[in-house]
């Protein structure tokens, strides 16, 4: 069979940085081609450089034969590669139809107006097509990210793409959701599309990849049949060595309990929900995207109101209006979106560590230059965080290193219990078990942490007891001794009715 | 990859010293060429001439690093040079008085209009370009009405010495300026409070997350705002002697031109008063250079506008 898409020796370098050197692939037509490599390895090089993002230093690019050199996106999509980003990029206010024909609108004659009728009719065409049941006169707005995602992939479906490129498609789905996109790709594979898929969870990885090719520091480490790749062989081939201890579960809590959440409700986004957090102890909260997890913990941390229930910290009963008095109180945030909500992208690794404990540490409000660079060089060192020094912008940083800043943050506020939000989440393989060990670290010298994750092994791997949500309540708790990721399962599709 | 290396070290170095050396650059040029343009008289006439503008863009710096925008500050600074010069009027008194006076009036007025428009915007939630500019037509209404549209005459002699006095060599005005600048520079740089500036302009949610009182922030900055605005019309009125309703017209635009012509980001979170100052002393060159050359005053306008656009687009496509 002919390959869509050949790279022969490509190589890619950035000033000071060789972000990929002679890697040749092969994608052929009604194949799931999986990408994994650690965060920096040169995925996202590579994907860039075949949809035209970047042009290859070295090596060639043959589409269907022919040896092309993209100038710029709009070569790759002419030539039917289409990248469906990780950030999606569907416009809110317009329809599933105007996204889907957004600059190739039909026209009515040669008169230049819309032909909008014959636009939703075959734009609800083409979503039958994949297998969705969306209108395709709805606004984007009112779609749920899975949809949002599925408008994007028939984009691309109608641009007549013989390559579909997913980065990171399921990083903001719900386990069902993940079921339908998969619905989604098996049809592409009958259509005789060609599907790039980047992820980091290998689990997904096995069920929906035929074909795999692992990078590492920019080079090709393997390309094989996934049947012949077990995902022990994954893990090593990618951080090229064994990793013998993946999870670090804390041993026991003490009695004390720090935080006791009571009835908590707000109208709409949470019911009822009643829990304890001890000393020592980490807190697993299960459930699928949209159960309120987010909502309960922003709650709890006075970054959104609630309409009944209590809260007690450390023995006494608060009612924070702001998370400004949370975290006086000894409460760090952690939260889901590291990038826009955790970090000062722009600023240093230093104004990043220092932002909670500023006032704190200064007198008179003037802040005291030597104590913020020292924490701030303290904590690189604690948490070994790579970064080539404590000005260096936090952007520039991996999202393993960027969340060692977020947590540097807590730490230098002296934070005693830690709410953390899919503190994983996008992060490789081998800084995720950096990240593990420093939650057993600060629970260990006495902190305690509320993790929130949708990754089922994590949850499993990392909490000594797990709450699960569904729809707004609390289905479940579950001692964490020897249950299995189905039990979890059971709670969280539970329904709450 | 050396050769990478020094591409981007000389692409980082041009990156941030592009406006510095443009402004060198046109130093340079204008005292090569514009006759009389070097001497100490015309420097230091170049520094009066952009004291107001620098009050202004001072407050401006504040504003616009949070994300947000002042376009009131013009007609503050004409409320407040009418009161501060109407009560010059009725006072009667020496240089202390009248100092005292300038500055109170600068307080309040702007203390006043300011956290009006705090208060619109931090707490009604009202955008700030319109929450300023209703603020602007309330503000010149009121000039106007307040004098009948006539202007304000009759200060003692001793109301001018803050806008035409001198110590040594140095006009009063540009001390107060000097002052100024280096107090903003200082906020902004060392305390708490400026590095909250900072992080609010930069993301309002991580900064509220972190615990930083975000509405507070945006309050004071839009009071210091209409503090220097305010201070900036009763300098002005002591400088014209008199309190015109229609002065300082048009002054927000100046001012915004001189923080963004500096670099900072429109869009909050990057830049300062470094910056400013680098785009006042562009804007105030230019405009001295072509008045000594004997341009007029309406092509002076369409060549400030010109390169405003030439070195924004340097700026931006510096690689």
């Amino acid at each position: 069979m002919e390959p869509i898409v050949r790279l022969n020796g490509i190589g890619k370098s950035f000033p000071g940085v060789r972000a990929l050197s002679d890697v040749s692939v092969d994608f052929y037509p009604g194949e799931v081609h999986v990408l994994l490599g650690e965060n920096g390895a040169g995925k996202s090089t590579l994907i860039k450089i075949i949809a035209g993002v970047y042009q290859a230093d070295e090596g060639s690019v043959r589409v269907n034969g022919e040896e092309v050199r993209f100038k710029n996106t709009r070569e790759a999509i002419a030539h039917g590669i289409s990248v469906i980003h990780q950030e999606l990029s569907v416009i809110p206010d317009l329809s599933a139809a105007e996204n889907i024909f957004l600059g190739r609108e039909p026209k009515l004659g040669r008169t230049g107006l819309l032909d909008r009728k014959r636009m939703n009719a075959e734009a609800q065409e083409i979503l039958e097509g994949i297998g969705v049941k969306i209108r395709a006169g709805a606004l984007i707005r009112n779609l749920n990210n899975a949809d949002r995602q599925m408008v994007e992939i028939a984009r691309a479906v109608s641009q007549n793409s013989g390559m579909v490129i997913m980065d990171e498609p399921t990083s903001s789905l719900s386990n069902k959701e993940v079921e339908a996109l998969f619905a989604v790709i098996a049809r592409l594979k009958k259509n005789n599309v060609a599907v790039i898929y980047i992820s980091h969870r290998l689990k997904e990885i096995s069920a929906v990849g035929d074909r795999i090719t692992i990078l590492r520091d920019g080079a090709l480490v393997r390309t094989a049949p996934l049947s012949e790749i077990s995902r022990d062989d994954m893990i090593t081939l990618m951080v090229g060595r064994k990793m013998t201890q993946f999870y670090y579960r804390a041993e026991a809590a003490e009695d004390e309990v720090v935080l006791k959440v009571e009835h908590l409700t707000r109208t709409g986004a949470f019911e009822d929900v009643s829990f304890e957090l001890k000393k020592g102890e980490i807190l697993g909260v299960a459930g699928l995207i949209g159960a309120g997890r987010t909502e309960v913990m922003r709650a709890v941390f006075g970054a959104d109101p609630y309409d009944a229930g209590t809260c007690t910290v450390f023995g006494r009963k608060v009612r924070f209006r702001s998370p400004r008095e949370a975290i006086r109180t000894g409460i760090g945030l952690i939260p889901e979106d590291r990038r826009g909500q955790g970090l000062l992208l722009e600023k240093s690794v230093r104004e990043n560590t220092s932002l909670a404990s500023l006032s704190e540490n200064s007198k008179h409000g003037i802040i005291d230059e030597k104590w913020e660079a020292r924490i701030a060089k303290e904590y690189i060192g604690l948490l070994h965080t790579k970064t080539p020094g404590d000005g260096a912008l936090v952007r520039n940083l991996s999202g393993g290193n960027q969340q060692k800043v977020v947590i540097a943050k807590w730490l230098a506020a002296r934070s005693r219990i830690l709410i953390m939000d899919e503190p994983t989440r996008g992060i490789d393989v081998n800084a995720k078990a950096e990240i593990y060990h420093l939650m057993k670290q600060f629970v260990e010298r006495g902190g305690s942490i509320v993790m929130v994750s949708s990754e089922m092994p994590e949850v499993l791997g990392v909490s000594n007891r797990i709450m699960v949500m569904s729809e707004g309540r609390v289905t479940g708790f579950l001692d964490n001794k020897d249950i299995a990721e189905k039990d979890i399962m059971k709670y969280a599709s539970q329904n709450a009715g | 990859m050396k050769q990478g290396n020094a591409a981007g070290t000389a692409g980082r170095i041009l990156h941030d010293f592009t406006m510095p050396l443009f402004l060198l650059i046109l130093f340079i040029v204008s005292a090569a060429f514009v006759p009389r343009f070097g001497e100490v008289g015309n420097l230091i006439n170049v520094l009066m001439q952009i004291t107001i503008n620098a009050l202004i863009a001072t407050g401006m710096t504040f504003v616009i690093l949070t994300g947000g925008i002042d376009l009131s500050v013009g007609s503050v600074a004409a409320v407040a040079g009418i009161v501060s010069a109407t009560a010059a009027n009725s006072a009667q008194g020496g240089i202390p008085l009248n100092v005292l006076i300038i500055f109170g009036t600068a307080a309040v007025v702007g203390g006043v209009c300011g956290a009006f428009n705090a208060f619109t915007i931090s707490w009604l939630k009202v955008p700030p370009f319109v929450a300023t500019l209703a603020m602007m037509s309330i503000a010149r209404g009121l000039a106007y009405v307040f004098t009948d549209a006539r202007p304000v005459f009759g200060m003692p002699e001793a109301y001018s010495w803050v806008g035409l006095g001198y110590l040594g060599i140095v006009p009063v005005m540009v001390l107060i300026m000097i002052v100024i600048l280096a107090a903003a520079y200082l906020v902004l740089r060392r305390t708490c409070f400026g590095r909250y500036v900072f992080a609010v302009g930069s993301s309002e949610d991580v900064a509220q997350l972190s615990g930083i009182n975000v509405r507070k922030i945006k309050a004071w900055v839009y009071i210091l705002c209409g503090f220097l605005a305010a201070l900036a019309g009763a300098v002005l009125s002591s400088r014209l002697q008199a309190g015109q309703p229609a002065a300082a017209n048009g002054y927000e635009l100046n001012a915004i031109a001189a923080v963004a012509l500096g670099g900072t980001s429109m869009s909050g979170g990057r830049g300062g008063i470094g910056q400013t100052i680098i785009g006042l002393c562009i804007i105030g060159i230019i405009n001295n250079a072509l008045s000594l050359l004997g341009v007029s005053s309406y092509w002076q306008t369409i060549a400030m506008g010109v390169i405003i656009l030439v070195a924004v687009i340097i700026d931006q496509n510096k690689e």
